[in-house]
């Protein structure tokens, strides 16, 4: 019953009882009447009557204030709720209820605009149903999902393929909630799906691009750098030739290196790293990523010396993504430290993580370049001076390689006491 | 030892084609991807480096041809190419690639020996 019935019943309550109560003050004064005086019984009835219609505004007033609270607190609720309904079924994502098993109760209209059926073929049938826009994924995909929602109670997130009333198929991204009593039962499930077929189309055409882009621009590049190394090897040129082809060769593998690093960045930015993780030793990685580097180093008579405190140090990381991270901090350690300079790589046990430190004692960093230093194609003022040559993509790689491998990376730089660049790698 | 060279870019292919010739290698070579299979069924050569971007016939289609013959699948194939995604380089090895090399990460000479690592490993 609604609240302003059950309002109307309890008022015609409260007259029934005023009107109750006076029929029994007259009564009992009609009773009283053969014993008292008119005067008497006038002044008593008089008396009554008053005392009556103190009392009951005042009963009145009390009971019904609170009803009245009540009703409107109600209403806000109804109101509310009315909102919250139309926000439903109005939203343009694809919202549908199920019962426990998965059978749809409800469904809003962004799930008909999104998969072509009307809400009349959709309720009462089971999600996901062939028969409906489901079906797209393996059976053990939805071994899966079914488990996480039903067995573990927790909420589902994840990719599908699907298919319109009319066969054609899109992506959606989804998100299953159990609904649970006070039991802890699941009594609902709430789906809520986005079509993102087209950012998917998108992504795929910027890949794409890219992949060619770079293949067309590395085909060049590559005919280039052979033909310098076959020009190199031939008889009868000079020690000038040699030299001429020698800076055609650097100047080639720097564009090399440019083009691998702008698909590095593009990748980042397009959020495709994904560190493809195998259990590795540190030291030993350390070890051989530095029997390659140490040539550039050498160059400059520089020493690289090593320091670790560890007999082993297991982990689980993407190599390459490891590599990506030391060798550009390395190799920036070798840039632009002088020539003589000693440079040192340490190794060691950082609470849960290991921590690796590329020190130099110069040059500084200036305080002006800090906050920018690993975003992209940033370069200081003293770098450019120091190596033209840089892409100003180095450190931003090298942070998204650390953090893509669960790291974090920073540096601390301050004169007297030179400049050191730190990663982390979690312990296994 | 017979090498064929499958490559579509003319200067690329005229290097490898020379520095393979003065390792006393057997070159012969092809310029797009639908001469490959008749080419190696006809000569038998005892490795094949392939280009995966070639006219008619992409590189990883003829390597999946060429493993689903039974005479010819034991031959190795080395994939010489400039597309350097993970997923290409996986589904090249998948394929059943002996090897994945990115041409601007690799001077003459290390294909050279990787070839020669190859042949000597299928000995």
């Amino acid at each position: 019953m609604s609240l302003p019935a059950t309002r109307q019943i309890s008022k015609k309550l409260f007259g029934l009882i005023v009107v109750s109560v006076f029929s029994v003050e007259l009564v009992i004064m009609l009773v009283l009447k053969k014993f008292l005086d008119l005067t008497s019984f006038s002044a008593g009835l008089v008396d009554a009557i008053l005392l009556t219609a103190a009392i009951f505004p005042i009963l009145y007033y009390f009971i019904f204030k609170s009803l009245a609270h009540r009703n409107a607190y109600y209403q806000a609720l109804a109101g509310d709720l009315e909102k919250f309904k139309l926000a439903v079924a109005n939203a343009s994502d694809h919202i549908t209820i199920t019962d426990a098993d998965g059978t749809v109760l409800y469904v809003n209209k962004g799930a008909e605009n999104i998969t072509g059926f009307k809400a009349r073929e959709i309720v009462g049938k089971k999600v996901g149903s062939k028969d409906l826009w489901g079906g797209g994924m393996d059976k053990a995909f939805y071994a899966k999902m079914w488990k996480r929602i039903k067995t573990d109670k927790k909420v589902f997130v994840g990719e599908v393929n699907n298919h319109r009333k009319n066969g054609e198929p899109y992506i959606a991204r989804v998100s299953i909630n159990p609904i649970l009593n006070q039991a802890g039962a699941v009594v609902f499930f709430v789906a809520i799906e986005r079509d993102i077929t087209k950012e998917k189309m998108i992504d795929q055409a910027k890949s794409d691009f890219i992949s060619l882009a770079s293949h067309q621009l590395r085909t060049p590049l590559s005919a280039m750098k052979w033909t310098l190394e076959a020009f190199a090897g031939d008889q009868g040129l000079t020690a000038k030739h040699q030299e001429r082809l020698r800076d055609l060769y650097v100047s080639n593998e720097r564009l090399i290196a440019l083009v691998n690093d702008l698909l590095n960045v593009s990748h980042i930015t397009d959020k495709k790293i994904v560190a493809k993780k195998q259990t590795a030793d540190l030291a030993k990685t350390i070890k051989n990523l530095l029997e390659t580097i140490k040539v550039n180093a050498d160059k400059k008579q520089q020493t690289l010396k090593m320091k670790i405190s560890l007999k082993a140090a297991k982990v689980n990381m993407d190599i390459v993504l490891f590599g990506e991270t030391f060798n550009n901090l390395v190799s920036n350690a070798i840039n632009y430290a002088p020539a003589g300079a000693r440079i040192d790589i340490t190794l060691s046990v950082s609470g849960q993580n290991y921590l690796i430190a590329v020190h130099n004692d110069e040059p500084i960093i200036p305080v002006a370049d800090q906050a920018k230093l690993f975003t992209k194609f940033y370069r200081s003022l003293n770098s450019q001076t120091v190596n033209t040559a840089g892409t100003g993509l180095g450190l931003f790689i090298a942070k998204a390689a650390a953090e893509a491998n669960g790291g974090k990376i920073w540096f601390a730089s301050k004169a007297g006491i030179g400049t050191t660049f730190y990663f982390t790698v979690p312990k296994k | 030892m017979k090498i064929l060279i499958v490559e579509d870019e003319e200067i690329l292919r005229k290097v490898l084609q020379e520095k393979f010739a003065e390792e006393h290698f057997d070159v012969k070579t092809a310029v797009d991807g639908g001469a490959v299979v008749p080419l190696v069924k006809s000569w038998q050569p005892d490795l094949v480096l392939l280009d995966i971007i070639l006219p008619k016939q992409d590189g990883l289609s003829v390597l999946q041809e060429l493993k689903a013959d039974a005479d010819l699948r034991s031959i190795p194939v080395i994939i010489t190419s400039n597309l350097g995604e993970d997923e290409k380089i996986k589904q090249a090895l998948k394929l059943g690639a002996v090897d994945y090399l990115v041409k601007t990460q690799h001077p003459v000479q290390e294909i050279i020996d990787k070839v020669k690592h190859h042949l000597l490993q299928g000995k």
